[in-house]
């Protein structure tokens, strides 16, 4: 079935890497939406709850970037190496690779 | 403001009086959130690493209960 999708969509095992990112981003997202609503927010219930989720957001943002370095799917401290991959993904979404 | 909280559970806040913009914040986080979590389900099956599964099956729980506490103060509305 997997394999199927992965034929599919033509990217074959770049799938996990893609979704990885994809779910990274969500993740920076999802901190900068509930640190703003934060701001906007007086009652103390919203508040409670808005803070609540945005340190979920916080710690799952953590677990998915750990995952991602250990993987080799993220250089935040190696540019060099990042842009190379940036640019290797690049060439992939664009179907030039 | 009269909200009286039993517990901690969102389901208990009584008639809370939100602000206009708190509603429209709200409202905007629950449809983000809505997406996140129809995303993360189905990108579940789609992943092949299962510590990525993990990943995913995390969030679409945290999504899950995010959606419950937010729908639960905007369904008082």
């Amino acid at each position: 079935m997997n394999t199927l999708l992965e034929n599919m969509t033509g990217m074959g095992s770049m799938t996990d890497q893609v979704i990885a990112n994809d779910l990274l981003i969500a993740a920076k997202t999802g901190i900068k939406d509930c640190a703003v609503a934060l701001t906007e927010a007086t009652t103390p219930e919203v508040r409670q709850i808005l803070k609540k989720q945005l340190d979920q957001a916080i710690s799952s943002h953590e677990k998915i970037s750990a995952y991602m370095i250990q993987k080799g799917l993220y250089h935040p401290t190696q540019v060099k190496q990042q842009i190379q991959l940036d640019l290797q993904n690049a060439q992939t979404a664009t179907g030039l690779a | 403001m009269n909200a009286t909280t039993q517990s901690p559970q969102a389901q208990t806040i009584g008639a809370v009086n939100l602000a206009t913009h708190e509603i429209l914040e709200m409202r905007e986080l629950l449809s983000s959130k809505n997406v996140c979590l129809t995303k993360s389900a189905t990108m579940q099956a789609l992943a092949s690493d299962p510590e990525l599964k993990t990943l995913l099956q995390q969030d679409v729980q945290q999504s899950k209960q995010a959606i419950q506490e937010l729908s639960a103060i905007l369904s008082k509305v």
